[in-house]
């Protein structure tokens, strides 16, 4: 094995690894660290591809922006343990899990079985350079190159919405309408106030719990709630 | 060992994927969900990648670049769906958050 | 109408089908009318039932027509027109058609019925001495008891509905009486029962009325049951001829059929006997069926449908000739049955009860004649023919008393009742006369026509050869018993009389000048069956050697071939025996009725105190129907309603149909467990559903 396919190596692990990870992690900030060093190892991978432009757009807009927004939400947001949910495997998560492993195994064997199909590279044709990258954007790609921009465009104003308090707070009467009916129907007490979403005292908490819930986790009993 | 080939970056990608899956389903924090999104999507770059660089082409990272794109455009939005869900029901887990039940 | 005629062949007479089809019509006619014409919901027509109008007598039957909602229709005097036609057709089909062919039969051609691989059943109708015989007495006591009933009716605002049933119930017996083949005479023999039920409970408002409607009706289907095997156990038996005719059973019998095969089947024919013919123990629907209208009772429980047993016995001679131990228990069990009978009589006080018991007591003498084989065939049908006569005449009478007593009585009380009678030849006396011509033939008294009918069945016990091969004294025993209930007989009847008709009238000051004579359509129907009863000895009387019925009934009985029948003819001196015992029996019993109720009125009394027991016994009618209801119909009514409906229709049915829809309701919960409302779980098996497949399609592309 030459080191050039150990580099591959190397990152390939690590991306893996790192993946393993955020799926895992119980707390979501380590979740985020650790797809920080995915998203690197995955910009390592597509470097030894030969695609530069994109490892360095890699590193720019995933690692640099879309990780950092997440750290800030997080941070923001200051998560107690009760509210960051179990972490714990339920029963059907097991077969979530294994069939998700076993269909990957499958593609893999198929993979490796299907060399014929993919001729070994040697190196890299040439292909990757930012100039031709950025030929394709503008001519056969343009037209998904404007839509996406719009996306971008309709996914900023999105969001602003979605975070924006209003005036009158109408949007949250409107919530909190809603909320009552749901809580009258299941009959649960529950009171926060929305416009302090700083308090934290457990006595709003505690009625936010949601009931014992049937469904296909059934480990209902050691849910972090009910009577507390 | 065989020289790195694509079915080599596949299987990158597969388990990747796999994780990235296994975390969506899995996790019960809104949060981590989204992070293993984030996973998958690039476990879907890393394939398109990989096929670009056997053919030599440059259209599968043009697709690349789309999708971290709109993968950006998500990560936004969902955060968003997040802070307002969190500033309404208190909590961020998934759980709790079954009013779909029927 | 060819009647070419073969040496001994049935002759052909299409015609034959109108003797059923007249009364069918009439019943079609009175019975539509009554179905769609006269029903309209919400009448408000009050029951005008049997007393609302008082001034009775011969004027009073022309106003007839304006009562009830049956209106101006004239039912009563259709039926009897129907009826009346139909006795022409009998009569001329007898008189001009079967004498000249001396012994040959009369059929018509075959109506194709029940045709099925091999199995070929046809409706044809047979007109020989003994159906012929029957088809007069049928039609000619039928049309008698139509007239009488349109005066007996005459105020019931059902009556069309009445004439309709009765019409049929002609139509039904005549089917019977005229069918060649079993399955044919099974059609008449269902009918006559259906229509005996309609006609017992036809006042069904009133419950205990319907209810012995439906006693009639099941306990003559426990015999149809008996009867039906009989003639499936014939039908498998047949080796060529599946067609169970008369004349193919006869031929076949003969050598075909095993004895225990023959021995079974004429028992399993003879518990329908007993169930239509009121023999023991299946007699008990007969009494009940007193609830219907008398003329009913006449026709019906007298004189024809009661008779369907002894003629299908008769019928089927050539069967029950090879079965000498079915012959001695048809004839011990009618014995039996005319002893047990007779005595239930003695201490009955409605006088249609008497009458009632009466009848189960002369049946139980014609079944005894038939089961005494040979001469007994003829005995039987000719003790049948006058018994219809006289029987008839008999309730026709009661009929008539009661027709005066509920008029003159007040509402509530029981216009049946003989205790409330007396004295009634001189209020009523044509129903006097009448009645007391019945009465002697039905005692015995010399010289009228049931003397020479009971004469005949007692000879033919006595001296039976198939009684004697079973058991030697089996015939002096049978003939000891009929004696004694010949005296019986002689004591009630007489008993009846004397309280009836003689001593002082009993109904009361107030009721007493309200009883009058009936009308004519009442009056003279009984004088016709009084003549008749009289005069009926004619038909055979070997006292004085003149013995037409036999020369008439031998070809049939004898058979075509005629071979294996032995001892018809009768015995070549006249043996005095049974006459003089049965005369002694007529005098002993009028005697005894006369000492203790005439004689020395206040013995009945003492001697009912001094011997409860006994006497309770009688009354109680021996408890054979509490016996019956403790043994049969408990038991099956609670089996009925603890293991059949609460057992198996609620548990097992209404379970499985409920619980399939339970089944339903809880997989459908089951499967909604699924819907957690949790979008991740969701995802898992949109996933989990991805994979599967990814792997099933790539497993497909690579392997």
């Amino acid at each position: 094995m030459s080191a050039h396919d150990l580099v591959f190596w190397i990152f390939a692990i690590l991306a893996v690894g790192a993946a393993f990870g955020v799926a895992v992690s119980p707390d979501p900030l380590r979740g985020a660290i650790l797809l920080l060093l995915c998203l690197f190892s995955v910009a390592g991978l597509f470097a030894w591809a030969g695609a530069h432009f994109l490892a360095a757009m890699q590193v720019l807009v995933y690692a640099g922006a879309i990780v950092v927004l997440f750290v800030f939400v997080i941070m923001l947001l200051n998560l107690t343990p009760r509210e960051l949910g179990r972490n714990d495997l339920g029963g059907a998560q097991w077969l979530g899990l294994g069939l998700v492993v076993v269909s990957m195994v499958g593609i893999s064997a198929v993979a490796f079985n299907a060399k014929a199909a993919f001729p070994t590279v040697g190196k890299a044709a040439g292909a990757g350079g930012t100039a031709e990258i950025g030929s394709a954007l503008l001519t056969t790609y343009a037209a998904p190159f404007e839509i996406v921009s719009l996306l971008l465009l309709a996914a900023m104003g999105g969001a602003v919405m979605l975070v924006k308090r209003d005036q009158a707070g109408a949007t949250i009467d409107a919530i909190m309408t809603i909320r009552a009916k749901i809580d009258a129907r299941t009959s649960r007490a529950f009171a926060p106030d929305p416009l302090q979403p700083d308090q934290h005292g457990p006595p709003a908490r505690q009625q936010a719990v949601a009931g014992p819930r049937s469904g296909v986790d059934d480990t209902d009993a050691r849910k972090p709630g009910g009577t507390v | 060992m065989s020289p790195v080939g694509t079915q080599h970056y596949l299987v990158v990608a597969g388990l990747m994927f796999a994780f990235g899956a296994l975390g969506v389903l899995w996790r019960r924090n809104a949060l981590g969900v989204l992070l293993s999104v984030e996973v998958m999507l690039n476990a879907g770059n890393v394939a398109l990648v990989a096929f670009a660089r056997e053919r030599g082409q440059v259209d599968g990272q043009a697709l690349a670049l789309f999708v971290m794109a709109v993968a950006a455009a998500e990560a936004a939005v969902g955060l968003a769906l997040v802070v307002s869900v969190f500033r309404t029901r208190r909590t961020v887990n998934l759980d709790e958050l079954g009013e779909l039940r029927g | 109408m060819e009647t070419t005629a073969a040496a001994g062949a049935p002759v052909a007479l299409n015609a034959l089908w109108l003797i059923p089809a007249l009364p069918l019509a009439g019943a079609a006619v009175n019975g539509l009318r009554a179905l769609f014409v006269r029903w309209t919901p919400g009448s408000a027509d009050h029951a005008h039932d049997h007393g609302a109008s008082a001034g009775h007598g011969d004027q009073a039957h022309e106003h007839d027509h304006d009562h009830g909602p049956a209106g101006a229709w004239p039912a009563g005097w259709i039926a009897t027109a129907f009826m009346l036609a139909a006795f022409g057709v009998a009569m001329w089909a007898f008189v001009t058609q079967l004498l000249p062919l001396h012994g040959a039969g009369l059929t018509t051609d075959p109506m194709p019925w029940i045709v099925a691989g091999n199995v070929e059943i046809h409706a044809r109708l047979l007109l020989d001495p003994l159906s012929g015989l029957l088809a007069l007495v049928v039609t000619g006591v039928g049309t008698l008891i139509h007239l009488y009933s349109v005066g007996y009716m005459a105020h019931d605002e059902n009556r069309d509905r009445y004439f309709a049933y009765l019409n049929l119930f002609a139509a039904m017996m005549l089917i019977l009486i005229l069918g060649d083949s079993l399955p044919l005479l099974f059609v008449g023999w269902e009918g006559v029962g259906l229509c005996s039920y309609l006609l017992i409970g036809f006042w069904y408002t009133d419950e205990q009325k319907a209810i012995a409607g439906k006693k009639a009706f099941v306990v003559n289907r426990v015999g149809d049951l008996g009867f039906l095997l009989g003639m499936f156990l014939l039908f498998a038996a047949a080796p060529t001829q599946p067609s169970l005719t008369f004349s193919s059973l006869a031929d076949v019998a003969h050598g075909h059929f095993s004895p225990i095969l023959l021995t079974t089947a004429c028992l399993l024919l003879f518990v329908g006997a007993c169930g239509k013919s009121a023999q023991f123990p299946l007699y008990i629907w007969l009494p009940d069926a007193m609830a219907g209208p008398t003329p009913v009772s006449a026709l019906i429980h007298a004189a024809t449908m009661v008779t369907a047993g002894v003629y299908m016995i008769a019928r089927l001679h050539f069967l029950f000739e090879l079965a000498p131990i079915a012959c001695a228990v048809i004839a011990s069990v009618g014995a039996f049955t005319a002893l047990f009978a007779a005595t239930m009589g003695f201490v009955q006080n409605d006088v249609k009860k008497v009458l009632a018991y009466s009848t189960v007591s002369q049946l139980g003498f014609m079944v005894m004649a038939v089961g005494a084989a040979g001469t007994g065939y003829i005995a039987g049908v000719y003790h049948l023919t006058t018994h219809a006569f006289f029987k008839a005449l008999l309730f026709l009478g009661s009929g008539s008393l009661i027709h005066a007593m509920h008029h003159a009585l007040p509402a509530d009380a029981d216009p049946n009742d003989i205790r409330s009678m007396g004295g009634m030849r001189h209020k009523m006396p044509w129903t006097f006369r009448t009645f007391i011509v019945g009465w002697a033939a039905i005692a015995g008294f010399p010289f009228f026509s049931g003397f020479f009918s009971k004469d005949e069945v007692l000879a033919s016990t006595l001296h039976s050869e198939r009684l004697a091969s079973t058991f030697t004294y089996l015939p002096q025993i049978l003939f000891a018993a009929g004696v004694l209930a010949a005296a019986c007989t002689a004591f009630y009847m007489t008993r009846l009389l004397i309280l009836v008709f003689f001593g002082k009238p009993r109904m009361g000051a107030a009721a007493e000048p309200k009883v009058h004579e009936s009308g004519w359509q009442m009056v003279v129907p009984m004088v016709v069956l009084a003549v008749l009863s009289a005069l009926g000895g004619i038909l055979w009387a070997p006292l004085f050697g003149w013995a037409p019925l036999e020369h008439f009934l031998a070809p049939v009985i004898m058979g075509q071939s005629g071979a294996f029948l032995a001892g018809v003819h009768s015995a070549p001196h006249f043996d005095w025996t049974p006459t003089i015992l049965a005369t002694a029996a007529f005098v002993a019993g009028t005697w005894l009725a006369h000492y203790l109720y005439i004689a020395h009125p206040e013995m009945p009394t003492r001697l009912a105190a001094r011997r409860r027991g006994l006497y309770r016994m009688l009354w109680n009618k021996w408890f054979v129907d509490e016996a019956i209801e403790g043994i049969f119909v408990n038991p099956v009514r609670k089996i009925s309603e603890s293991v059949l409906w609460k057992g198996i229709d609620v548990g097992v049915i209404d379970g499985t149909v409920n619980g399939v829809g339970a089944l339903a309701a809880k997989a459908g919960a089951a499967v909604g467990r699924l819907q957690t409302g949790l979008t991740q779980n969701y995802a898992v098996g949109i996933t989990g559903g991805v994979a599967v497949l990814a792997v099933y399609v790539l497993a497909r592309l690579y392997s």
